[in-house]
């Protein structure tokens, strides 16, 4: 299928008329096309031209780290009900806005971005990790009779790489062959859009210069001689009526395209060893410190946008259902740093104002109350006591979907700035300007210059980059 | 009126000229009689409300396009009251002030009618609302028929007999285009080998097919190909599995939310059941099909267009009857004819209990009555019982008299051997076909054959059609209309490719994920063998040392069996079976090394066993171990047999008896590094002693022979179909079967390119591939070099290719591994590799 030539601004009529002339089967193509509005989509004035997600998988629990609440250490016997952070604030660089012991390097960077604390997910019913990460990165509850495309395809369907040896969409620190990987297949990929859009998969930040590296053992011009010999054999091909054919030109676009990338200077920016040790050193807190690291430089490249995650496996990081406390200790160390590095960084450089940084996670947690008030999804928490009788019953065990911390840094976002909040005391749903996935999703989009209205056609039904086209920029971040 | 003129077809304003011509010539002279149709009323509609409920615009369910759409009304009910003309909604839209009443819809912008254009047609209404006979605002758009159309198969002539033949060279003198003309042996041989079984023929068929002289040779060939069961159903099973989103793995399985129905499937395959079986076996499900009706249970709340009902109505309409109800799911569908009740009414004949239909997830109060699509063909008694209800659809659907469902699988079949469907997309049956002789002929013939899908590959191979050079496409093919002028290169699926990588190098995986049993023990082999081995125990784990020893301390003890077997060479093939009685999982390890075991096949308690690489000659060493399930390895009884083939075909038999020895006291950390092996004094140390027969006498159990015998029996390599998608092949778009998928991705994409070209898992693949090939001895480079471009493009080298093959190859005499691997490589991401021209 030949998609029709990508115009966001395309309205349905235009729409029609290209295709008055194309055959009406055309209409029900499994390839996307622009334009299915009745209204002329006016793209925004982007805000930004990169954008990189720090993903926090698991779900990350606001009271224990960018919304603290009242504070109680362990102590045997204490009522759980009693728990709201197992943190003590900390000041940050801006007056009003207090976070969580263990993050004082980004506390010092938070006059450089907006805090939202009442980011709201759906209950769904039964909370489910890979279920709300699929709403969180595709904008869509699942199941959905379509394969929804991830917001990082998004970016690369409507906006295209920014440089053109670097793919436009890059997904760094998950891996994709253990744990739930089906479920977490599932919206990591272009959908409908097809693979052209999908992400770059690098779960190790480490090994990422050996996706854009010839494999191993092609040293000493092989490669070089082996892409000769594929190019001779093409053009010594006696398949003459075949020349033009369309398919055949665009695989060996697509190889021309591959080589180009394998063979630029610009995948030096895939090489983490090429970073001055001191520099490197800031980021070395673990996968995830190296994988901000990464998503530096390949922004520094001419990404368009990069997801860095603390990587979701059931049970272990973020994900806490017992011994929460002593975990997001450890966290906490391994995303403190790497994350305020990465701010300070981008700064220096004169990138951070064309770039948008987003901290986020699937939902946050509740040492009482799962999924949300009156929700009848099944308690997750492994201790289900009413006292804490071990360290290991300190934290926050179970999701909590009314109210959630979501950080955004340079991209136009106002400096400084706390929007919405949270009840003081449990259970600490948002109780002022909630802000839901599709409209949080329409904030991101619009930085980008893309607005939430953008719509493809897929199966000749409309799909718009925010459910419904209805997800509406929460326009007070903007400065 | 600027706006409908410049957006639909030129028909339609030509269609709306010969109505008003029609009209003058029944002599309704000007000047107009107040609420006059054709001078005052459809110019008005057209400009006022064309935008949207005009040509393929329904908004709200609504089309004015002819008269019965436009007294059928819409979600809101119909416009016109005949009985109380002046009540009619369409004057109270038009006349209302109320922004939230009135259309056109206010913030369209656009002007309202004005007085003058209204008068006259609220006349019109409270006249009755009486349209010109025969006028339409659009001429009726293509109607698919539903009942089979009996084929007129023209006379044979110009030397062209086959059916399909027959009725394209009608098709090829109506389009001024002479038939294409045969595609040669070599791309015929390869195109044919990949379409029915999915692999690329060996050299020396494709040699012996080439030398071959028999005019019916390439019919010969499509049979020959079509009786190797195995093949076909292992290549077939990726089209299934896509159209009926089965995997072995995937979203739902996590909770038990989802079932596949791959056993069944795959016996339907080999033994070529016929559709209508096939598909009544679906609809009116078993407990080996429910798993497709069923569809995906997430937990939680899901929207009320994903209930298990709906997702049935959508899987049924469209795996079956190539619709989609995914609109009218939601609502009444803008695009086409079909209606939420549509939708709802499939998913009632499946629902256990009553269910109220939901528009755009808000309720409706309605109940939806059960019913299928096609009611001219007969209904659903909607009081019948659940079961019958499922029965009577099933009948309904496969009944002769269903033309449409007959099509829609021939259309599939069609666009899977020739590249484009005769209907695309395949998933649009209502949509008009590019020759529908030839599509009513192969839906006809289809039945007639008893839906034998077999039959129906056959008459699609053997037409000169399919056998045609392929025609080239041109980028812009899809906005013109689509002329045949031969079949279209298809890209070869992630599986075909893999299976093409692995036939080439030789090193297809060893195990399968698929639960099927690949092949069937042969009789005659089974009343020749009997069981030597004897049923022996395996202790159970040691006790724990200390009541409240650590976890790693209360399972480091497993029970073990070792043989010591002396082989006089390497054994070439080594399989088997392994029964086991006690509660735990029980592993087979040779000289230390775990073994790959097929689970997917286990049936009851009997595994069975594949083991290669890790025999020597000389002193081998077999440990049979258990591992912790459910907290413990309990011991009990347990069975194995082995047979060891070996390069001069003799064989040896190793079988558990009492020569075996017991031992507890292996952790499974010296499992993991591979310890338990005769080269670690801790093995050997160990504290072994003999063990007694759980049973007295060799085994002789019918179904443990049988399943022996199918176990060493020589079995094709595996194929990509029966594995889970790893990265590659996702990579190379096999596709996360949440979603039915009817058509793969035909486009090579730079990131896919980058796969190949730098991913470690082709390039392992390849390398192990030349590592075999430079093992053989070859007289000289240049034979290699053919070797490997019949192998992987069905044809010798040219000249020019010869030279810059052999310039990377010959480097230093005899080809190395690298520069074999080299050159596999080249040639599996050319073009002419990764397309079937």
């Amino acid at each position: 299928m030949t998609p029709l030539e990508l115009d966001p601004s395309n309205t349905r009529r235009d729409f029609l008329k290209k295709l008055s002339a194309a055959s009406l089967s055309a209409l029900m193509a499994p390839a996307p096309r622009a334009g299915a509005s009745t209204a002329k989509i006016e793209q925004p004035k982007p805000t930004a031209d990169s954008c990189i997600l720090i993903w926090m998988a698991g779900g990350m629990a606001a009271p224990d780290n960018f919304d603290p609440k009242r504070y109680l250490p362990y102590e045997k016997g204490r009522p759980m009900k009693d728990i709201l952070s197992t943190f003590p604030a900390i000041d940050t660089a801006v007056d009003n806005i207090k976070i969580c012991e263990g993050l004082e390097n980004i506390a010092s960077v938070m006059d450089r971005g907006s805090l939202i604390r009442s980011h709201v997910q759906p209950d769904l019913g039964s909370i489910l990790h890979s279920r709300h990460q699929y709403h969180w990165h595709t904008g869509y509850v699942p199941p959905q009779t379509v394969a929804c495309p991830h917001i990082g395809a998004w970016m690369s369907r409507v906006l295209g790489p920014r440089n053109p040896v670097i793919p436009a969409f890059i997904n760094v620190g998950q891996r994709l062959d253990s744990g739930e990987s089906e479920e977490i297949k599932a919206f990591t990929t272009a959908g409908f859009f097809g693979t052209e859009y999908g992400p770059m998969n690098l779960p190790f930040p480490e090994e990422a210069s050996r996706s854009v590296h010839p494999p191993a053992g092609m040293e000493g011009g092989r490669f070089e001689n082996r892409y000769k010999l594929y190019k001779k054999l093409v053009d010594q091909s006696p398949n003459r009526e075949f020349l033009s054919d369309y398919q055949r030109e665009s695989m060996l676009r697509s190889y021309d395209n591959a080589y180009r990338l394998l063979s630029s200077p610009d995948r030096d920016a895939f090489d983490l060893t090429l970073e001055p040790k001191e520099s490197f050193q800031k980021y070395d807190t673990g996968r995830f410190g190296r994988g901000c690291l990464l998503a530096r430089r390949l922004v520094e490249s001419g990404a368009r946008f990069v997801e860095v995650t603390t990587e979701y496996v059931p049970f272990l990081h973020w994900d806490t259902h017992g011994s929460g406390h002593e975990t997001l200790v450890r966290m906490h160390k391994e995303i403190d740093l790497p994350i305020a590095t990465l701010i300070r960084d981008l700064e220096a450089r004169g990138l951070l104002d064309r770039t948008l940084v987003v901290i986020a996670t699937e939902f946050s947690r509740d040492a009482m109350v799962e999924g949300t008030v009156g929700s009848s999804a099944g308690d997750q928490a492994a201790h289900k006591g009413d006292t804490m009788e071990d360290p290991k019953h300190y934290g926050l065990h179970r999701h909590f979907t009314g109210g959630c911390s979501v950080a955004m840094f340079g991209g136009g976002v106002k400096k400084g700035f706390l929007y919405g909040a949270t009840a003081p005391e449990r259970p600490c749903i948002a109780v002022e300007n909630p802000v839901s996935v599709s409209d949080l999703h329409a904030t991101i989009f619009t930085a980008m210059g893309i607005s939430p209205k953008t719509v493809f056609d897929i199966e000749n039904r409309p799909f718009y980059a925010t459910l419904d086209g209805k997800g509406t920029p929460v326009q007070a971040l903007f400065g | 009126m600027n706006l409908f003129t410049s957006t639909l077809p030129k028909t339609l304003t030509v269609t709306l000229l010969v109505g008003i011509r029609a009209s003058l010539a029944l002599g309704q002279t000007a000047p107009a009689a107040p609420g006059d149709f054709v001078h005052q009323v459809a110019p008005v509609l057209k400009e006022h409300c064309g935008g949207c409920h005009m040509g393929d615009k329904r908004k709200g369910g609504f089309s004015m396009n002819t008269q019965a759409s436009f007294l059928a009304g819409g979600e809101n009910g119909k416009v016109l009251d005949a009985a109380n003309p002046a009540k009619s909604r369409l004057l109270e839209v038009l006349l209302s002030a109320d922004p939230d009443v009135q259309m056109p819809p206010p913030e369209k912008g656009k002007a309202r009618p004005t007085a003058a254009q209204l008068e006259p047609l609220r006349q019109w209404v409270l006249a009755g609302g009486k349209w010109e006979p025969g006028f339409a605002f659009q001429k009726p758009s293509y109607q698919a028929p539903v009942k089979p159309r009996p084929p007129q198969l023209p006379a044979a002539a110009g030397g062209e007999n086959h059916p399909l033949d027959r009725l394209l060279s009608v098709y090829y003198a109506k389009h001024g285009l002479s038939a294409p003309r045969p595609a040669p042996d070599s791309t015929f041989v390869r195109r044919v080998y990949l379409d029915l079984v999915g692999l690329l023929p060996d050299p020396p068929e494709v040699a012996e097919f080439e030398k071959d002289t028999a005019p019916d040779k390439r019919e010969r060939l499509v049979d020959r190909l079509l009786s190797r069961k195995m093949d076909y159903a292992e290549h077939w099973l990726t089209f299934w599995n896509d159209l009926l989103r089965n995997d072995y793995g995937g979203t739902g399985f996590i909770t038990g939310g989802r079932k596949q129905v791959s056993a069944w499937l795959y016996e339907a395959l080999v033994s070529n059941k016929a559709y209508d079986v096939m598909v009544r076996e679906l609809v009116n499900p078993s407990e080996d099909t429910e798993g497709y009706a069923q569809g995906i249970t997430w937990r939680g709340t899901v929207s009320a267009s994903q209930t298990r009902e709906v997702q049935f109505a959508q899987s049924v309409s469209q795996s079956f009857l190539g619709l989609n109800l995914k609109c009218a799911s939601c609502h009444d569908s803008f695009i086409d004819k079909w209606k939420l009740s549509d939708a709802y009414g499939l998913a009632a004949i499946y629902s256990e209990k009553p269910i109220e239909m939901a528009r755009c997830e808000k309720l409706t109060g309605k109940t939806a009555v059960p019913a299928w699509p096609f009611p001219e063909l007969g209904q659903v008694d909607p009081a019948a019982p659940r079961n019958q209800r499922l029965k009577q659809l099933a009948e309904l659907m496969t009944h002769p008299d269903n033309g449409w469902f007959a099509r829609t699988m021939v259309n599939r079949l069609w666009a899977a051997m020739l590249g484009r469907g005769l209907v695309h997309p395949v998933d649009a049956m209502g949509t008009e076909p590019w020759n529908e002789e030839l599509l009513d002929y192969l839906g006809w013939e289809f039945a007639r054959q008893r839906f034998d899908l077999k039959a129906s590959l056959r008459l699609i191979a053997t037409s000169h059609a399919y056998q045609a050079e392929a025609a080239p496409r041109v980028k812009d093919d899809e906005s013109a209309p689509f002329v045949f002028r031969g079949p279209r290169a298809k890209r070869m699926s992630a599986e075909q490719f893999l299976d093409a990588v692995w036939t080439v190098g030789g090193n297809a995986p060893r195990t399968w994920d698929a639960p099927v049993r690949r092949g069937e023990p042969s009789a005659e082999l089974i009343s020749k063998t009997s069981l030597t081995g004897r049923r022996i125990l395996i202790p159970a784990q040691a006790e724990p040392a200390a009541p409240n020893a650590k976890p790693a301390a209360r399972v480091a003890a497993l029970g073990a069996l070792r043989k010591v077997v002396e082989l006089p060479s390497k054994p070439v093939r080594v399989s088997g079976i392994l029964e086991e009685q006690g509660a735990g999982e029980t592993r087979l390890l040779v000289n230390g090394a775990l073994q790959p075991v097929q689970r997917a096949i286990r049936r009851g308690r009997v595994t069975d066993l594949q083991v290669n690489e890790n025999f020597e000659a000389g002193k081998n060493v077999l440990v049979l171990v258990q591992k912790i399930a459910g907290g413990k390895a309990a011991g009990g009884a347990v069975f194995a047999e082995l047979q060891f083939t070996f390069r001069d075909g003799n064989t040896l038999r190793v079988a558990t008896d009492e020569t075996w020895e017991a031992s507890v006291g292996f952790g499974e950390e010296m499992v993991k590094a591979g310890k338990l092996s005769l080269k670690h004094p801790e093995f050997n140390n160990a504290a072994w002693s003999g063990v007694g027969p759980a049973e007295g006498g060799p085994v002789a159990d019918e179904n443990l022979l049988a399943q022996f015998v199918w176990a060493v029996q020589p079995r094709p390599a595996v194929r990509a179909a029966l594995v889970k998608a790893d990265l590659l092949q996702r990579t190379l778009g096999r596709p996360n079967r949440d979603q039915i998928v009817t058509s793969r991705p035909q486009e090579l994409s730079t990131l896919e390119a980058l796969d190949l070209s730098a991913g470690q898992r082709l390039s392992d693949l390849l390398s192990a591939g030349a590592a075999k090939l430079v093992k053989q001895e070859w007289p000289g480079a240049p034979v290699l070099v053919s070797d490997l471009f019949v192998r992987c493009l069905s044809r010798q080298p040219n000249d020019l290719e010869m030279e810059s093959a052999l310039g990377l190859v010959q480097g230093g005499g005899k080809p190395s591994q690298q520069a074999v691997e080299d050159l596999l490589w080249t040639l599996c991401v050319l073009p002419e590799f990764q397309l079937i021209r």
